[in-house]
């Protein structure tokens, strides 16, 4: 494995947001997609891996039936797959009204893509509503525990996670919950080739210059710029 | 927050008043914006402040570079709490090789502020990278990165000059006013660098591109040692130090192109926190029934001192120099208009103010409202402090409110918005995007160019005009969660307009992508806000500016005053 390459948060955040919308989404969507890879990567969770994963699916042009359909305790995506981002921003837009994980019910997310994207939205939902939150991914997985601003260790069980068959959604009750993943301090280890392929992706959001736009630069190539 | 006549009523915590401030109707025009001058809370202004009143001590631990000019030199900024460092890198550059375009890849100096006191590994760390600049990687120990160049007009002047043991011309040195640029100064995670959150909370330095003023004035001081250097190494014992008085005529220049418009629209409601600070720093000011004579005497030397100032601004480019001959005719009028009040009572600074509105220019207002905050550093500079917004990591949750809801704040708020008919070619003639060969953001002709399915999200009145085209399609009661969830597209646009921390000047209410908009105005702004002087338009996208010019050099803080200099004293 090469060694990592040593990135910022901004840094997370911009490449992020740009290999969204490289990848086509709208810029409103592709800014939340770099705010969640920025809050996971914070705490050492492969964020931009899991994003990288996830564009994959979100890169056709119906990539909006990946939405989940809110309705009932049992969400689906008219895809058939839910995407994780997209799960999370359907979710914390709806923080203020009535979740069905409130009050001692369970949402069940049924075939979601990378459900580690979801975790940062989450985290917003708890802050909003003042609650902790319990998410499982299956029976294989611990079950991970979400308060305001952190996510227990348990979240590395479903890192790299592709697809997880169903993710549950409770509120956590009143038990102790495992350790936070501690914030990371300095830079951030980024795999190179994961970077690389999100360069790509950022690279279809940038524009070639046309001949005249080069004349008008930002400057005009017709003024002596060393003077 | 609610409306008073033509004036915004807004609570004032520190007076304990209600203030009429100027309306985001009258202050957020992009052609108001793009007069405005810097103010006392400027961030140069409020660096130097801060940097002064903590006690720091500068000097350089190491000058290590030759008589060809070439090699390293570290700057220490030592405080009561951290030190930074400022890592130089003087370089031989082919002057073939010497361009001012961000997207240049050599320059006559390079530089790192450093979280610290770097030792010889770091600073091999950084030779290795900070040359490079934007091709090169750093870590969270490095706060700052920047570059200059060299002007060819004054540069080597200057250092013939001393070399022979002559001082150079007060005159010459005033008509460009700094030897080096910068062409860029980079914060903020860029390239690696420290992210700001990690700066944000210490003292003095949370206020916004604090770090980034503080690296440009320790560059000052670095390029006045590296002048005097190369005078004594071309002179030898025959050379002369740089005359002091004259070295404070020198700032650090600066080109600045497109690269930094998008800025103030990308974050728009920090932006709107640095226009509410100044306008509540303007209202203030104009709250008072009567002038003290202390300050009613500055605010009268401080328009004599514009005055002199703005008879030395001259710049080739047309409309500016009207703007600039303009602005020397309103001063003259502000002077004999101020002259025949009575300052003890009659509201005097609001009278000046109201009768500046209805009399002068823009440029001649805005620099009026410079002058009028500028005697009442007691009454604002606190306000410096809190210019900056406390960084969330993720926006909160929930989306309170219906179609319904949204549909009507547009329509009540942002008639500007929805004004424009925005199937008239003119009304989006432009599109910014970001350049493939320079990963910067450009501006281009939307119906001439290919390219504009892939614009930056600042066309934000057509934005909120389409948004809002497809609310009144909506069911009224529809849940904006539920809008979203359909109409995804808008996302950005929700997003803006249900911001909290957006206030009353959170918009500017024009068109920034019509074929009138001029982007050198957002530009301009931002430069204001920095504590730039002396714009110098090169084009309608990029201009040239001087940054500290008169001030205090870090080795003379103990001497002089570090906030008597903006609009110097011709006298001194």
């Amino acid at each position: 494995m090469p060694e990592p390459l040593p990135c910022s948060l901004n840094e997370i955040q911009s490449q992020a947001t740009k290999a969204a919308r490289g990848a086509g989404l709208p810029w409103g969507v592709a800014d939340e997609a770099g705010r969640a890879a920025r809050w996971l990567e914070a705490r050492g969770l492969a964020g931009l891996s899991a994003l990288d994963g996830a564009l994959d699916g979100l890169s056709a042009p119906d990539w909006r039936r990946c939405f989940p359909v809110p309705g009932g305790g049992a969400w689906r995506a008219e895809s058939g797959e839910i995407d994780g981002l997209l799960a999370g921003i359907t979710l914390a837009d709806r923080a203020d009204g009535s979740l069905p994980f409130a009050g001692g019910g369970a949402l069940v997310l049924d075939r979601v893509r990378w459900p580690l994207l979801a975790v940062p939205f989450l985290a917003g939902i708890a802050q909003a509503r003042g609650a902790r939150l319990a998410v499982s991914a299956g029976p294989q997985t611990p079950r991970i525990g979400i308060r305001p601003h952190a996510v227990t260790v348990s979240c590395r069980a479903i890192e790299g996670m592709a697809l997880a068959a169903a993710v549950r959604i409770e509120e956590w009750g009143d038990g102790g919950m495992p350790p936070d993943l501690p914030r990371l301090d300095g830079s951030v280890p980024i795999d190179k080739e994961v970077y690389a392929r999100l360069d790509r992706r950022a690279a279809r959001t940038y524009v070639p210059e046309s001949a005249e736009s080069q004349a008008r630069g930002a400057g005009g190539s017709d003024l002596i710029e060393t003077d | 927050m609610g409306a008073a006549g033509d004036f915004l009523a807004v609570p004032d915590g520190r007076t304990g008043r209600t203030l009429r401030l100027r309306p985001p109707e009258t202050v957020m025009r992009l052609a108001r914006l793009g007069a405005f001058h810097q103010t006392r809370l400027s961030f140069l202004r409020a660096t130097l402040r801060h940097v002064a009143a903590a006690g720091y001590r500068f000097g350089y631990d190491r000058w290590d570079i030759g008589d060809d000019g070439v090699g390293t030199a570290v700057y220490a900024a030592r405080g009561p709490e951290r030190t930074y460092s400022l890592v130089c890198f003087a370089h031989d550059l082919d002057p073939a090789m010497r361009t001012d375009r961000v997207i240049a890849e050599a320059w006559d100096a390079t530089y790192t502020l450093y979280d610290g006191i770097p030792d010889d590994g770091e600073i091999e760390r950084l030779r290795a990278n900070t040359p490079k600049q934007e091709a090169g990687r750093y870590r969270h120990t490095d706060l700052i990165l920047s570059r200059t160049n060299k002007s060819a007009r004054l540069f080597d002047h200057v250092v013939d000059c001393l070399a022979a043991g002559r001082q150079p011309a007060a005159a010459r040195l005033d008509d460009v006013g700094y030897v080096m640029r910068t062409t860029a100064v980079y914060g903020n995670g860029k390239f690696g660098i420290a992210d700001r959150h990690r700066y944000a909370g210490r003292a003095g330095f949370g206020g916004p591109f604090r770090l980034e003023m503080l690296t440009v004035w320790m560059i000052r001081q670095f390029v006045a040692d590296l002048v005097d250097h190369a005078a004594r190494a071309g002179g030898g014992a025959g050379a002369v130090p740089l005359d002091r008085a004259l070295r404070r005529r020198l700032g650090i220049g600066n080109s600045t192109g497109l690269g930094l418009g998008p800025f103030i629209v990308n974050h728009p409601a920090l932006f709107a926190r640095w226009v509410e600070c100044r306008e509540l720093a303007l209202g203030r000011v104009c709250a008072q029934e009567s002038a003290p004579a202390a300050n009613w005497s500055a605010f009268r030397r401080w328009i004599a001192r514009a005055r002199a100032d703005v008879a030395t601004w001259t710049v080739p480019d047309p409309l500016q120099a009207e703007k600039v001959d303009r602005l020397a005719d309103d001063l003259d009028r502000l002077d004999a208009f101020s002259a025949g009040l009575d300052p003890a009572s009659g509201a005097p600074w609001a009278e000046i103010r109201d009768w500046a509105a209805e009399n002068l220019s823009l440029e001649g207002q805005e620099l009026t409202v410079s002058l009028l905050i500028e005697p009442h550093g007691d009454l604002v500079d606190d306000l410096a402090d809190r210019m900056a917004l406390a960084e969330t990591e993720m926006p909160p949750a929930g989306l309170s409110g219906n179609t319904g809801d949204l549909r009507g704040r547009i329509e009540d708020g942002f008639g500007w918005a929805l004004a424009p008919d925005y199937a008239v070619a003119d009304a989006q003639a432009r599109f910014w995007y970001v350049s493939a060969n320079k990963l910067e953001p450009r501006l281009g002709e939307r119906w001439e160019e290919a390219g504009a399915d892939l614009e930056l999200p600042l066309a934000t009145g057509r934005d909120i005009a389409a948004c809002h085209a497809d609310l009144c399609e909506a069911a009224q009661d529809e849940q904006l969660a539920d809008f979203l969830l359909r109409r995804p597209e808008h996302r950005h646009t929700v997003r803006r307009l249900c911001d909290p921390e957006l206030g009353p000047y959170g918009q500017i209410r024009d068109n920034l992508v019509g074929a009138d908009l001029l982007p050198l105005n957002l530009l301009r702004c931002k430069l204001a806000f920095f504590g730039a002087t002396h714009f110098d338009p090169k084009s309608d996208r990029w201009l040239r500016i001087n940054m500290f010019c008169h001030a205090p050099y870090p080795d003379e803080l103990d001497s002089l005053p570090p906030d008597d200099w903006i609009l110097p004293r011709r006298d001194a």
